[in-house]
């Protein structure tokens, strides 16, 4: 059963997207903060973690590249409640910064169910590439997941 | 059922192992300090323990120095994050904990599916004689 860990500082997302998955069979983990979520990625390597962008304290960005020196092989998911990009008011353009780490999918809130667990396969399945390419000799699993 | 002491500081940590051993048909008593792991040792027959190294109230060396001396028979996994100074790397085991006879290592993070195996293993191993068993670890 892939493990799923989920860091988002809204509790009905949480909710939902927990129920969403366990329908499907993941073994889902609930983080509602960047720290507990890193704290969760420093015990247990998961197949996929869903990330808000937009938390309080620690936001998804710093998240990420927490995340990414813990765990290098871990496929992550940007979501957010807010347009990623806003040029005319000049906001920071998230879905480029989390494509930009590696973010293998990035979706805004609110989503389509089918988009997010296409985007949680499509995650797993970088994870498997990742941890194959890992096994070979001479590999770096951080440029393959910077390459995809 | 087969009864697995998780011992970690970290509750959220604590919680995902003991969720994941409970999803593998494990029963599990998941402790976050080094005092109520020694008193778990003492009170319960475990057919194993996951002890992490990094606790915050003791030492994890000493946590499995006692577990040892309270049930020599118990298999004892030691977990750790440690990273070596010259960087990402295979977590640094070095000390008495590792020639410890019956001490398996988990690294974290680790992999569910990792976990899941080395516990069968681990029990599998359970019921051959220590001598045996010890020697297939070396």
């Amino acid at each position: 059963m892939p493990t799923v860990l989920i860091i988002d500082d809204d509790s009905a997302t949480r909710a939902a997207l927990e129920t969403l998955l366990k329908k499907k069979r993941f073994g889902v983990f609930l983080a509602p903060d960047g720290p507990t979520g890193i704290r969760l990625i420093g015990g247990v390597s998961f197949d996929a973690v869903v990330i808000d962008m937009f938390m309080p304290g620690m936001d998804g960005i710093a998240t990420i590249r927490e995340l990414i020196k813990i765990d290098p092989t871990v496929p992550f998911i940007a979501i957010s409640g807010y347009a990623f990009t806003d040029k005319k008011q000049g906001a920071p353009d998230f879905l480029g910064m989390a494509i930009k780490l590696g973010a293998t999918a990035a979706l805004q809130k609110p989503f389509d169910i089918l988009d997010l667990l296409e985007a949680v396969d499509r995650a797993i399945e970088v994870r498997q590439r990742l941890l194959i390419e890992a096994r070979q000799p001479g590999s770096a699993s951080t440029s393959v997941r910077r390459a995809s | 059922m087969t009864n697995i002491l998780v011992v970690d500081d970290e509750v959220g940590v604590c919680c995902v192992i003991q969720h994941l051993l409970v999803r593998e048909g494990y029963a599990v008593t998941a402790v976050t300090d080094g005092r109520l792991a020694m008193d778990a040792v003492a009170r319960d027959d475990f057919a194993a323990a996951l002890i992490d190294l990094n606790l915050a109230d003791m030492d994890g060396n000493d946590v499995i120095r006692a577990a040892r001396a309270a049930r020599p028979n118990m298999p004892i996994v030691m977990m750790s994050g440690l990273v070596l100074e010259s960087g990402r790397g295979t977590p640094d085991f070095l000390g008495l904990s590792a020639r410890v006879v019956g001490l398996h290592r988990l690294a974290k993070p680790f992999k569910p599916r990792d976990l899941s195996q080395l516990m069968r293993d681990i029990l599998m191993h359970e019921s051959e004689p220590l001598a045996v068993a010890a020697m297939t670890r070396q």
